[in-house]
């Protein structure tokens, strides 16, 4: 479940601004959601395949060109589709939760 | 002193110790090997390369000019191991990317199958029915045909892996995980759907912050909830109850072979339906009729079992995976019963009438006493509560016989000449006339003329094995104007008087 909750919190991080996955990286480890940053990686690369995630190139003057990631529309889609499912689910979790 | 190595990562130049150079070596080959299966895994391996650049650059300076080990081990600890990497996809390859044909659980209306088949060509699941429909019209029930087929052979598409398969989507898991949630969508849905009234609070109340208000009025709607679940609960108890009842009654009414209706000694009555197709039906009739009213009645109180111990355990529906097949088989039952009601339609579908006259000699004073005979080892054969009655006939059954006997009916008119007529008109219905008048024929009836009075037995009867046809019996007594009749009082129970 872990993966897929991942994937929903970088399309959260990436729902109003850009950012590079260095920033990526650092709001998912504020919320305690990851610890390394290898995690991230691979999952970044596998939602830009999906058309969720698109980057474009900034050039660096201190270092190495870096990504700038940006959410694409159908990311956009997916995002609110899984708002959907997570609120279900912390509804039904509730619900059950009550039942004596 | 080191030897040092002068490396390229992520495009920018390094010096690096020899001890760190091995070891980052080593990790950077951990990583290659970790990703090697994955899709886009150069990508993956650049991006952190060029990360692992980034953060090498932060620990060259002025006066440390060169990376070493701790640097080193620092960095492979941001980063992390490739273990650490929670389980990256190992199922990528288990399945394919093969698309497969299944029956389709989530589109079905009968059995799936043409949700299937437009999984597996994305085409709107209508657009199927509309073809099926058409070919079944165009080429005589060929659609039904290839429908039960398909239906047979093909299997549902069950596990999440195997929905993916039929959509053709690749089997990893962000794509099960995907799937879970559009699960966990329509169970909630169907959670939501049953329990209406708790729902609105409860989604109220978890995103807005709860005051008091709301926390009272959100226990007084669980407390209905309570509430309500118990009396579904009731219910259900109440269906399954009445279902095993009624359902242990019919079975035991077609479990019975020998009377139609049977009291035994414990005081237990049964009513026999075999027994009594038995009496209007000839035997291939019999089966079908059977089968008919079992399925008939049988049917609907399985349903109504069912029912009641979904209510009660509330189990998730596959509804339609039993709702289909009953319903066919409560189907097949109403048209067996159907078959069989109209083939016995036509066996009543001619009458005839038999007539016998017979002239009675003129009694010595001017009145004629009419009689009616007591049996009373017919009478207890009768009253015996083996027998079963039905309007104004009596049955009585055995393993393999049956002998009717019906109550005639009584017309006195008024005679054309000075003579007292006695007539018995017959009457039975029949496939066709000649068979309607034979079954006439057979009807028994007794009387005797004596001095005294005329005595007419209360039954007609119809011999052993005959089957019921609506026989009728009247009995019709002409007498002159000027001659008296003197029946005995309670004549009306026996007879059926017409005036």
């Amino acid at each position: 479940m872990r993966k897929g909750l991942l994937e929903y919190c970088i399309l959260l991080i990436l729902k109003d601004k850009e950012a590079y996955a260095s920033d990526i990286i650092d709001h998912l480890k504020d919320a305690e959601m990851i610890v390394v940053e290898g995690t991230l990686y691979p999952l970044l690369t596998r939602l830009k395949n999906e058309g969720l995630l698109t980057y474009r190139w900034e050039e660096s003057r201190s270092g190495p060109p870096r990504k700038y990631y940006m959410i694409t529309r159908m990311g956009g889609l997916h995002l609110e589709q899984l708002d959907d499912s997570w609120q279900k689910l912390i509804s039904s979790i509730e619900m059950i939760s009550h039942i004596k | 002193m080191k030897k040092n190595f002068t490396v390229n990562i992520g495009g920018l130049i390094f010096h690096i110790d020899e001890d760190a150079y091995e070891i980052l070596s080593a990790y950077l080959e951990r990583l290659k090997l970790h990703f090697a299966k994955e899709e886009g895994h150069e990508e993956i391996i650049s991006d952190i390369e060029r990360r692992i650049a980034e953060m090498l650059q932060q620990k060259i300076t002025e006066t440390k000019q060169v990376i070493c080990t701790a640097d080193v081990t620092e960095i492979i600890t941001q980063m992390g191991e490739p273990v650490e990497f929670d389980a990256s996809s190992e199922s990528n390859q288990r399945y394919g990317n093969q698309k497969r044909f299944y029956r389709n659980p989530d589109e079905k209306i009968i059995g799936g199958v043409c949700g299937g088949l437009a999984a597996y060509f994305n085409i709107n699941p209508q657009w199927i029915r509309l073809i099926f429909i058409l070919v079944t019209l165009l080429g005589a029930g060929i659609g039904i045909v290839a429908y039960l087929i398909i239906w047979l052979i093909v299997p549902e598409a069950y596990t999440t892996a195997e929905r993916l398969e039929m959509k053709g989507k690749k089997v990893n898991i962000s794509n099960i995980e995907q799937s879970l949630k559009e699960e966990l969508q329509g169970i909630n849905k169907r959670l939501n759907d049953f329990r209406n009234g708790a729902n609105g609070v409860y989604k109220k109340s978890a995103k807005e912050s709860r005051n008091l208000f709301e926390k009272v009025f959100g226990l007084i709607i669980s407390v209905f909830g309570h509430i309500f679940r118990a009396f579904v609960v009731f219910l259900g108890l109440i269906c399954i109850a009445a279902g095993v009842f009624l359902l242990i009654g019919i079975l035991v009414s077609f479990m019975t072979f020998e009377h139609v209706y049977y009291v035994s000694s414990y005081g237990i009555n049964t009513f026999s339906i075999p027994a009594f197709l038995n009496i209007l039906l000839g035997p291939s009739d019999q089966s079908i009729a059977i089968i008919g009213t079992a399925l008939v009645t049988g049917i609907p109180l399985l349903v109504l079992i069912y029912i009641g111990s979904r209510l009660i355990f509330r189990f998730k529906s596959r509804s339609r995976f039993v709702g289909i097949p009953a319903f066919s088989l409560f189907l097949v039952g109403l048209i067996f019963c159907a078959v069989s009601g109209i083939n016995l339609m036509k066996n009543f579908s001619q009458t005839a009438n038999s007539q016998k006259t017979v002239c009675i000699k003129q009694p010595q004073d001017n009145t004629l006493k009419i009689r009616i005979k007591s049996d009373p080892k017919l009478k207890s054969i009768l009253d015996n509560e083996n027998s079963f009655e039905i309007g104004s006939w009596n049955i009585i059954t055995n393993e393999d016989t049956s002998i009717s006997f019906g109550r005639p009916s009584l017309e006195i008119i008024e005679s054309a000449n000075d003579s007292i007529y006695l007539s018995l008109i017959a009457n039975s219905r029949g496939k066709d006339k000649s068979q309607a008048l034979s079954r006439a024929n057979h009807i028994i009836y007794n009387y005797k003329v004596s001095d005294t009075a005329l005595v007419l037995d209360p039954y007609f009867f119809l011999p052993e094995r005959e089957k019921f046809r609506g026989q009728k019996l009247k009995i019709v007594i002409a007498i002159p104007e000027n001659k008296q009749i003197d029946i005995q009082k309670d004549a009306g129970q026996y007879l059926n008087f017409i005036q």
